[in-house]
């Protein structure tokens, strides 16, 4: 990042807080073609190395303020892109600004403002109160006591944790266990915080509370958020910008509205029958779900003429209800995913 | 039969998981012998001498390693595995099969032992021959330790069961696992030759079974000079099987209380 | 400087926790210290029986030779208070992928790792050690001026340097290998080279135990300086420990950026 650009950035009403520049990562992988040990020998020697592209070439920038999803399926290069925004790993190509430093290089000073949430790994003690861990957080980052106060009354009641906090981890639910996850996250008052499938295994009202603190967090305290997730309810209530990593490269970088008008010429009709269908009479329909008292069908309003459509399945088909949608926000992404 | 060839075959695909620990033991346990050859070179250097308490240079650095060769024939995992089971409540899961678990584990362990010969024993003796060949080691010498080390790791695997089902009043499996080293280790010698303890802790230690698990096992693979007239290995034979009958009963009698507890208990 | 004074809080914090965790379950503690005790008894013990029952070791006498090992458990114990739980810190975040974490904090990984090994069981060694130690001094009348105990205690901190040097030089290993196998005990056997007075040694020996490996700053100068023998190889030692301590930084840093750059 050059002394021009940041200035400009700075001077903008909204300014970027992440800026990712043609960024590329390639591993070295030793591969071992089987299992034996002869072969496992073989290869100490005279390792098959190849090279694979994580992140082939990444252009992307997140507004101070935002709540951005980073979605895309597994082993699409979204940890990786993750690890290297925030300071973990090497890229090997490429320009990344965050918080006005370069990850990798000035990792100890870019780390003291962001916070990470990993919803698979914890940074709490097992057999100790998660106040402990707070403690220990609140020195590591040399939080001061007003504030580490402060912080920390006001997040405990936000998430209803306060007494949960004073028992010893392996009491707590996991429900419990992620709010407090939050806090130790958060106590440093960090302007970026990364959420790593923060509601992975949580039940309904769990989710509800923690996205309702996200939201309430990014209003009222501008903290901007970094979200990786493959529940789509987490992008739906959270996000309004999205960005989608496939195979390494940045398939989609937009809203959600836009998304929704990705496939937006395509319709879902739902059917609800009055009797007893042969799965014979619907074949030709091509239905992407079927049992003999209900059908779901997809059609390209681009090639078929809807109203047409639908008056022909009114008339073929013995219907006691019909139902036609947008295409879910779930499918759009299954699509891109698929492309 | 069929039972045993199974619970084999899990034993050697688990090892084949591990074989870069396997690995490293191959290369770890060398370094120990060098360690020792230089360190009992020296003392023995210094003290000009080709003997201390009956023990050669080549002997003494055998030492240590011996434990592993010894191990090869009597370590089991047994004290560990039940202890787990009883904190675990997984206990009444064996109860409720339809073999003796006494036989079940024993199976196993001696799967594991068989294996071991062929992952620690063979390549081990290789290596620490190429490093510091063993002149103690004769023909005859091995065919003597061969029914020593056989009737200890019965010995052994007797005294791990009973102290695998003192979890049951313990509820806590590491302190025992730790009680099962600080027994084999320090009252087995299998750290420090026993020749070096006083005399008085010897004669206790005579009563207790733990110098026929590893002591006696190590004097007959090493050769020593005290273990070559043919009644002493009579004796040490003798006093094996004695343990064996005395550790037998013992096991009746705390298996009997041990499941009826553990059935009222409810698991 | 400001870096390592934070660091230094952070390990007060720590080891805080590191008792509190240990409190919770507290008949094992006892049962582990104990254990602990007697385990880290049976080098000096050995050598003590050896000694007794030969001729001893080269420009050692009996007492003397009590006095290195009450040196000796104060070491050991020291070093198993301050690293205790190191070892099993780094394998199990290299097991569980979680080295990440410490690159989220905003300093040093390895200086987060030297200050997380806090272990409460080798309190035992230590104080043994110390009784020892005591009781050798008063035996053998040993004139011990403030010169000599500021002495000891600089030698004992740089004897806890190289063990904080052999500490990073096993975290390099497992970030490197990934798989451990069983390289704590290769570690433990090449420390069993430091637990013996050099003087045993041949020479060749004699030279890298002072020098490129300087285990004679564990036990070995301490007790030299409390009977009373300085002599300027102690200075070589020194220096040797600090270079040591710099050198296994530098590999550890090396190591961390190719785990950096490679990615888990």
């Amino acid at each position: 990042m050059n002394e021009e650009t940041s200035t400009n950035m700075r001077d903008n009403e909204t300014e970027n807080i992440i800026t990712v520049k043609d960024l590329k990562k390639t591993f070295k992988i030793h591969q071992r073609d089987k299992s034996g040990l002869l072969s496992s020998i073989k290869s100490l020697f005279a390792p098959n190395t190849i090279y694979i592209d994580a992140v082939k070439d990444i252009n992307l920038t997140v507004k101070k303020g935002e709540i951005r999803g980073l979605i895309g399926p597994n082993g699409a290069g979204k940890s990786t892109t993750i690890k290297i925004l925030s300071g973990i790993l090497y890229p090997s190509e490429g320009i990344v600004d965050v918080l006005g430093y370069t990850p990798w290089t000035q990792r100890e000073d870019l780390v003291k403002r962001i916070g990470v949430v990993l919803g698979q790994k914890s940074q709490l003690w097992w057999d100790l109160p998660p106040v402990d861990a707070f403690a220990l957080n609140k020195k590591m980052y040399e939080i001061p006591d007003q504030l580490y106060k402060d912080n920390l009354e006001y997040f405990s009641k936000v998430l209803k944790i306060e007494d949960v906090i004073k028992k010893p981890v392996r009491q707590l639910s996991l429900g419990e266990r992620m709010k407090c996850e939050f806090v130790a996250a958060m106590l440093h008052h960090p302007p970026l915080v990364f959420l790593d499938e923060p509601t992975i295994g949580l039940d309904m009202i769990s989710k509800e509370a923690i996205r309702t603190f996200v939201k309430d967090v990014n209003r009222t305290k501008g903290i901007t958020f970094i979200v990786t997730t493959h529940d789509m309810g987490d992008i739906e209530d959270l996000c309004r910008n999205v960005s989608i990593i496939n195979k390494g490269t940045l398939v989609y970088d937009g809203s959600i509205e836009k998304l929704h008008t990705y496939f937006a010429d395509r319709k879902v009709i739902e059917l609800k029958f009055s009797k007893e269908v042969r799965e014979e009479e619907i074949k030709d329909l091509d239905a992407a779900l079927f049992d003999p008292f209900t059908a779901k069908v997809v059609i390209d309003a681009t090639k078929t003429d809807v109203k047409a459509e639908i008056a022909r399945l009114l008339e073929i088909l013995p219907v006691r209800d019909i139902n036609i949608n947008g295409i879910s926000i779930e499918e759009v992404i299954k699509q891109i995913y698929e492309q | 039969m069929g039972k045993f060839i199974e619970s084999m075959k899990v034993s050697f695909k688990q090892l084949f998981v591990y074989r870069w620990t396997f690995a490293m033991s191959v290369l770890t346990q060398p370094i120990l012998l060098i360690v020792n050859l230089i360190l009992f070179t020296s003392i023995y250097t210094y003290n000009n001498t080709t003997e201390i308490k009956g023990y050669t240079l080549e002997q003494i650095a055998w030492y240590s390693i011996s434990l592993n060769i010894v191990n090869a024939f009597i370590w089991n995992n047994v004290a560990h595995d039940i202890s787990r089971d009883i904190v675990s409540g997984d206990f009444a899961m064996h109860l409720l099969r339809p073999y003796p678990f006494f036989r079940f584990r024993l199976a196993e362990s001696v799967a594991s032992r068989i294996i071991a010969q062929f992952m620690d024993f063979l390549p081990g003796m290789v290596i620490y021959s190429l490093i510091l060949f063993p002149h103690f080691l004769t023909p005859l010498s091995f065919i003597k330790y061969v029914p020593i080390a056989l009737l200890a790791s019965m010995v052994n695997y007797l005294f791990s069961f009973i102290l695998g089902l003192t979890a049951m009043s313990l509820k806590n499996n590491t302190s025992i696992i730790w009680l099962n080293d600080l027994f084999i280790y320090i009252a087995g010698g299998a750290i420090i030759p026993m020749e070096f303890y006083p005399d008085w802790l010897n004669r206790i230690l005579d009563f207790l079974p733990f110098k026929y698990i590893i002591y006696w096992p190590i004097q007959f693979f090493l050769n020593k000079e005290t273990i070559r007239p043919p009644e002493m290995m009579l004796r040490i034979v003798l006093l094996e099987l004695l343990w064996i009958v005395v550790l037998y009963i013992i096991y009746k009698i705390m298996w009997k209380t041990v499941t009826k507890k553990f059935c009222s208990a409810g698991g | 400087m400001k870096k390592i004074l934070r660091l230094f809080g952070l390990f007060i914090l720590n080891s805080k926790l590191n008792i509190a965790k240990q409190m919770e379950y507290r008949f094992n503690f006892i049962l582990t210290s104990i254990i602990a005790l007697v385990f880290s008894s049976i080098s000096p013990l050995l050598q003590y029986l050896i000694f007794t029952q030969t001729k001893g070791f080269p420009g050692w006498d009996l007492d003397q030779i009590i006095l290195f090992q009450g040196v000796l458990l104060i070491v050991l114990g020291l070093q198993s208070l301050l690293f205790g739980e190191l070892q099993w810190f780094i394998s199990h975040l290299i097991w569980r992928g979680e080295l990440d974490r410490l690159l989220l904090k905003p300093y040093p990984p390895i200086g987060i790792i030297l200050v997380s090994g806090f272990s409460l069981n080798s309190t035992g060694s230590i104080l043994a050690g110390i009784a020892i130690t005591v009781y050798s001094v008063v035996k053998m009348q040993l004139g011990i001026g403030f010169f000599q105990i500021a002495l000891f205690l600089v030698y004992i901190a740089v004897g806890l340097i190289l063990s904080m040097s052999l500490n990073v030089l096993f975290s390099c290993m497992v970030i490197v290998l990934v798989r451990l196998g069983r390289m704590d005990e290769i570690f433990g056997f090449l420390s069993r080279f430091g637990e013996y007075p050099i003087d045993i040694y041949s020479n060749a020996l004699r030279f890298i135990f002072t020098t490129f490996v300087p285990f004679a700053v564990w036990a070995y100068i301490p007790s030299k300086v409390l009977l009373g023998v300085l002599d300027v190889s102690m200075i070589y030692s020194l220096v040797c420990t600090v270079l040591f301590f710099l050198g296994s930084l530098k590999l550890w840093n090396i190591c961390l950026k190719k785990y950096s750059s490679a990615g888990g």
